[in-house]
């Protein structure tokens, strides 16, 4: 960029020179549209350096000195001169084998992934090259994924709903009934006094119980049929772990991945298309960005490092150990053994959205359980739900035998057997 | 009479407690709840992602044994190496027919397994990467668009400078079929 810009401005001072002797005296209109001119080419040189480095480079190359398939390029147009860097642009192979003692040394420090040749003019070279030496600030970052946090919207802080123990309403009507109760011993009370001075003195004998019979019994009545209450949800309940929410290993975020990155439930839980269990992915499939994601704006850092730690993977020479940890999830949802549910029959058959069951699990930061998954719910569902026939040749015969059955009808599952006992529980 | 009604009163009032205490205890979102009968809701035989404590690590899913293939995989006797990769471009063929179908579901696999890093229209420009958090791939119309067949399956199959591998978790059939979409992006 410096030479061509050099180039360039002895060029324009031609430019004043000639105008200077042919007229006498300097015009002022041609040299300062020149002027602009190359100043408009010089910002072009450079925006065409930086195009052009994400299109070939930024896969391997960080601006920074982060190393990733290949070494960081901080600092690179110092380092190196720039016909070393032209010879290894071009073609590094051919480089490495011509004997440059720097071009081997890199080849082996970078296990021998060899940078593939570029077919780029000089030009295009320098371009890049002018773009590396002096990227913008903002693109520098960005470039590095250490702009996550300015770009990324702040992600919530996980907040589980703690009410603990007994759930607000309880609490309420405990307050409100021991404030009667209150109440209650202090109008006895005065009303004790009124009695005393009245009789002078004489009050019926007895404790406090025995004096207020009307009105313990009352609030214990009540507070029977309050627990009565309580026990009967809590019999209704077992067995279902409707808003289940356990701990996880790692703090991973369904709403970061999803909902800001728009990465696609398939592209983890593969087994949902095609199998009975939607599946936690590998860590593998974690590592397909987080071999380069590595840092997080809040939590991430220390999160990411779990899925390396797992893997036994040395961030410093790239390289995976042979002493890997599984990582121990807790499973969220559990339906019983004795039913049958397969994921492909829904998802890929049944064309349900995951957010049908799942919630809007794009919105949770933790997992939870969103539906009971009782046999009522699945019935439900089951009662209403459509059945997507359009675009199924395979089924023709029976999807217009079944609309000849039901003239006019909505054909839900359960028409075509979707509540026989033997589809779930065999 | 006093001591008959305060005798029931402690009754009732020990039964109110114990119901209340049996209420509050299902409330709490990090404990899943009761199970009745848990024989009948934990199954016997292990399930994918499960424990067993006879394997190493105790883990249920496990590396397949040496010298085997899974079911509706192939065995892909290109290495992962330069010299596969070029062997791979210049020998392999697409074994799938083209038809709308086909493209059509390349095109949701390709959504579903791309487009967030090289974008819906293969130009590099995909979610993560406008984010700022991922550096962008080429293009497909651009850098990529004389890229074989065979070099795209290959990169698919074992990953390419900073894309993961993603032939455990698209089968080869999935593969072709995502690629006859990429021949689209390509304008080819």
């Amino acid at each position: 960029m410096i030479l061509d810009k050099n180039k360039k401005d002895n060029n324009y001072m031609k430019e004043l020179v000639k105008c200077f002797l042919s007229h006498g005296k300097i015009n002022v209109v041609k040299p300062v549209l020149f002027a602009a001119l190359c100043l408009i080419s010089a910002v072009t040189f450079s925006q065409e350096g930086e195009k052009l480095f994400k299109q070939n480079c930024a896969s391997c190359h960080a601006l920074t000195d982060k190393k990733m398939v290949g070494p960081g390029l901080k600092g690179i147009t110092e380092k190196r001169s720039e016909e070393w860097l032209l010879k290894w642009t071009k073609n590094s192979a051919e480089f490495i084998s011509s004997g440059d003692a720097d071009a081997k040394a890199i080849f082996e420090e970078f296990n021998k992934i060899p940078m593939p040749p570029f077919a780029l003019s000089d030009d295009e070279i320098k371009a890049i090259f002018s773009y590396v030496k002096s990227p913008d600030q903002k693109t520098a970052q960005a470039a590095t994924g250490n702009a996550a946090a300015t770009v990324t919207t702040a992600v919530n802080e996980p907040t589980p709903e703690t009410t603990g123990g007994m759930n607000l309403t309880s609490i309420i009507i405990l307050i409100v009934v021991g404030l009667m109760l209150i109440l209650a011993l202090i109008v006895r009370a005065n009303a004790n006094k009124i009695i005393q001075n009245q009789t002078g003195g004489v009050v019926a004998s007895g404790g406090i119980l025995a004096n207020n019979k009307k009105i313990f019994a009352v609030l214990f009545i009540v507070l029977a049929l309050f627990g009565l209450k309580g026990l009967w949800d809590t019999l209704f309940n077992i067995g279902v772990a409707q808003g289940y929410q356990p701990v996880q290993p790692i703090k991973f975020s369904h709403k970061v991945h999803v909902a800001q990155n728009k990465i696609s439930c398939n592209y983890c839980h593969t087994g949902a298309r095609n199998g009975k269990v939607a599946g936690i992915p590998p860590a593998s499939t974690c590592m397909n960005c987080h071999k380069y994601v590595s840092e997080g704006p809040l939590t991430g850092t220390v999160e990411i490092a779990k899925i390396y730690k797992a893997l036994d993977y040395n961030t410093e020479t790239q390289t995976y150990g042979n002493n890997p940890q599984p990582i121990e999830w807790v499973r969220v949802h559990n339906l019983p053994d004795h039913a049958y549910f397969n994921h492909a029959q829904h998802v890929s058959v049944g064309k349900v959205e995951c957010q049908t069951c799942h919630g809007p699990i794009q919105e949770m930061d933790e997992a939870k359980q969103f539906s009971p998954l009782t046999m009522g719910w699945c019935v439900e569902c089951h009662r209403t739900t459509e059945v997507k026939m359009e675009g199924n040749s395979y089924y023709t015969k029976l999807h217009d035998k079944l609309r000849n059955k039901y003239k006019g009808q909505p054909i839900t599952v359960d028409k075509m057997g979707g509540l026989d006992c033997s589809k779930c529980h065999y | 009479m006093q001591t008959h009604f305060q005798l029931t009163i402690t009754k009732t009032a020990s039964l109110a407690l114990l119901l209340a205490a049996f209420s509050s205890c299902n409330n709490d979102p990090r404990h899943p709840g009761y199970e009745f009968m848990p024989d009948m809701y934990r199954s016997p035989s292990y399930e994918v992602n499960s424990y067993n404590e006879n394997f190493k690590n105790g883990q249920v899913n496990m590396q397949p044994v040496k010298g085997t293939v899974a079911q509706n995989h192939e065995v892909y006797l290109y290495p992962n190496t330069i010299e596969g990769y070029e062997a791979a471009g210049t020998e392999l063929k697409n074994p799938i027919e083209k038809s709308e179908i086909v493209l059509e579901e390349g095109k949701v696999l390709y959504n579903d397994f791309c487009s967030h890093c090289h974008g819906e229209k293969g130009e590099g420009n995909g979610t993560i990467v406008d984010l700022g958090k991922f550096p962008p791939p080429p293009s497909f119309s651009n850098q990529l668009k004389e890229l074989p067949d065979g070099k795209m399956y290959h990169s698919i199959t074992y990953g390419k400078n900073l894309m993961g591998p993603h032939g455990l978790i698209l089968s080869p059939e999935e593969r072709w079929k995502i690629i006859h979409h990429l021949n689209k992006l390509q304008g080819k």
